[in-house]
C-alpha cells in the first residue's frame, strides 16, 4: 500500500516538473525607443539589459549621420582624409561595388540629390529642373579612393540613409548574440537573432497594396535579416502629385521601375537594406539577378499587383490566403 | 494486463495531472486579449484604454512638438490628426490586429494595440 503511494507521488512530482518546465518557456518582452530617425523595437527574454542597445546605436549615428559635425561622415562629405571603422569601410566598398552593377542608379554619394527633395520638410515641394541639374552634376564622379591615412571621397557626397537601419540592426543583433533569441527592428529593417522558443521567428512582409496592418505573407527566419523598399513608406504630395523617397541617381527623379516594394533576405543587414532599395530602383528582372549575385532571396511586388519571390524562399515565406505567388 | 512499473491508478493520476497542467496552460496563455490599446511616448506607457469601453471616442494627446489625436473604434484604432510634417501616421490608417502599432516618427509618439501578434515584427 505504501509503496503504491511512494510511486504515485514520485509520478505527481515528475508531472509538475514537466508542467513547470512546459510553461517555464522563454517569455519575451519589447522595447521601444527610437534612434537614428528611425522606430526601434528590440524583442528579448524579459529581464535582459537593455541600456547597451541603446548606447550602441548612438554611437553608430555619431559615425554614420551626416547631419552630426564630426562624424565619420560629415569629416568624409567636408573633404577631410578620414579612417574609417572596418564595419563602415566593409558598408562604403559594398555599395560602391551595388552602385557599380545598377550603373549608378542605387547610390549613397548622392547627398545634394536627397537634401534637394528634402522628404523631412515641414513644406514639401519638388526641387525645380536647374537645381536638379546641378544636384546631378555634383553627383556625376562619385566615389572614394584609398589613401596612406584613410579614405578620401572624390565626389559627391554620403547619405546612408539606404544603409543606416540595417545595419543599425546588425549592430543591435551582435548585441543580443548570446541571448536567448532576439528579434530587432530598426524602421521595418529587421534582424532574427537565434530562434523563438526553438521556432523561426515570424516576421510579417507589408503589403503594400493594403490597409496600415495588412500582410502580404509571413517569413519564418533564424539567424537571418530581412530588408523592405516600397514606395508607399515615404511620399510626401504638392499640388496633387505624390512623389515617393526612393531616388534614381541617375535621373535624380523618384523611382519608376514598375516596382511597389521589394524585401530582400539575407544574413546581412546592411546587405539586406541596400539590395532592397537597389532592387527597387532597377525593377523586377535586374533585381532578382543583383540579390543573386549575393545569395540573397526577395521577395518583390509589381504596380500591377503580381508577387514574385525566390524559389529558395519557398519554404521561408507563407503567403496570406488568397495571395498568389510566383517563384522563380 | 498487468504493468510492471506502475499501476493502472498510476497511470490515471498522471493523465489527470497532465489534463491540470494543459487546463492552467490554456488559461494562462489567453490573459491577454487585443482589446487594450496602450499609447507611448517613447518608451513610457502614458495612456492605456479598452477599445470596446471607449470606443466612438477620439483622444488628444499634448506633447512639446505639438499634439496628436487618435480615434478609438469598437474594432481598431487610427491617428485623426498629429502636428508632425509628414503624416505618415494617418496615412498609416486603421490597426487592428493585437500586437500592432502605429507609430508617429517625429513625435516619437506610438499606438500599440496590447496582446500577442501572430508576427513577431514587421518589415515595411
Amino acid at each position: 500500500m505504501m509503496k503504491s503511494v511512494y510511486k504515485g507521488l514520485t509520478v505527481l512530482l515528475l508531472c509538475l516538473a514537466l508542467f513547470c518546465f512546459s510553461s517555464c518557456a522563454v517569455r519575451y518582452e519589447t522595447h521601444r525607443s527610437y534612434a537614428m530617425g528611425s522606430y526601434v523595437a528590440v524583442t528579448v527574454p524579459v529581464g535582459t539589459e537593455i541600456s547597451p542597445s541603446l548606447s550602441g546605436l548612438a554611437a553608430l549615428e555619431n559615425e554614420i549621420s551626416h547631419r552630426i559635425d564630426g562624424s565619420a561622415v560629415a569629416r568624409l562629405n567636408a573633404g577631410e582624409c578620414c579612417s574609417p571603422s572596418d564595419r563602415l569601410l566593409r558598408v562604403l566598398c559594398l555599395a560602391e561595388e551595388i552602385g557599380q552593377k545598377t550603373e549608378g542608379r542605387f547610390s549613397i554619394f548622392c547627398l545634394p540629390q536627397t537634401k534637394l527633395w528634402n522628404f523631412d520638410a515641414e513644406h514639401f515641394a519638388p526641387p525645380d529642373a536647374d537645381a536638379l541639374a546641378n544636384a546631378l552634376r555634383e553627383t556625376e564622379n562619385v566615389g572614394f579612393s584609398k589613401t596612406e591615412n584613410g579614405l578620401v571621397l572624390t565626389g559627391g557626397a554620403l547619405d546612408l540613409g539606404a544603409v543606416g537601419k540595417g545595419l543599425a540592426a546588425d549592430v543591435l543583433s551582435e548585441l543580443y548574440a548570446d541571448a536567448d533569441g532576439a528579434l530587432i527592428s530598426v524602421g521595418g529593417s529587421i534582424a532574427a537573432v537565434g530562434t523563438k522558443n526553438g521556432a523561426p521567428w515570424r516576421v510579417g512582409v507589408r503589403d503594400p497594396f493594403g490597409d496600415g496592418d495588412a500582410i502580404l505573407g509571413c517569413l519564418y527566419l533564424s539567424d537571418l535579416a530581412v530588408s523592405t523598399s516600397g514606395n508607399y513608406e515615404k511620399t510626401r504630395e504638392h499640388e496633387g502629385e505624390r512623389y515617393h523617397h526612393i531616388l534614381d541617381a541617375q535621373t535624380g527623379l523618384p523611382a519608376e521601375s514598375g516596382l511597389v516594394s521589394v524585401t530582400v533576405v539575407a544574413e546581412d543587414g546592411a546587405l539586406t537594406d541596400m539590395l532592397a532599395t537597389a532592387g527597387f530602383i532597377v525593377g523586377l528582372d535586374a533585381c532578382f539577378a543583383l540579390c543573386e549575385e549575393y545569395g540573397a532571396r526577395v521577395i518583390a511586388v509589381t504596380e500591377e499587383g503580381e508577387v514574385y519571390a525566390s524559389s529558395s524562399l519557398a519554404d521561408a515565406f507563407e503567403a496570406r490566403t488568397g495571395v498568389t505567388v510566383t517563384f522563380r | 494486463m498487468r504493468l510492471r512499473f506502475a499501476r493502472w491508478g498510476d497511470l490515471l493520476l498522471v493523465f489527470g495531472v497532465c489534463l491540470i497542467a494543459f487546463v492552467a496552460l490554456l488559461l494562462l496563455g489567453s490573459r491577454e486579449s487585443g482589446d487594450t490599446v496602450t499609447v507611448y511616448r517613447d518608451n513610457e506607457a502614458i495612456d492605456r484604454f479598452s477599445l470596446s469601453e471607449q470606443a466612438g471616442e477620439t483622444r488628444t494627446y499634448q506633447l512639446e512638438e505639438g499634439s496628436v489625436t487618435v480615434r478609438v473604434e469598437a474594432d481598431g484604432v487610427s491617428i485623426l490628426s498629429s502636428d508632425c510634417p509628414n503624416q505618415s501616421c494617418i496615412k498609416k490608417g486603421r490597426v487592428s490586429r493585437s500586437g500592432d502599432a502605429i507609430v508617429c516618427l517625429p513625435m516619437r509618439f506610438s499606438v500599440v494595440l496590447d496582446g500577442e501578434s501572430e508576427y513577431d515584427g514587421v518589415t515595411e
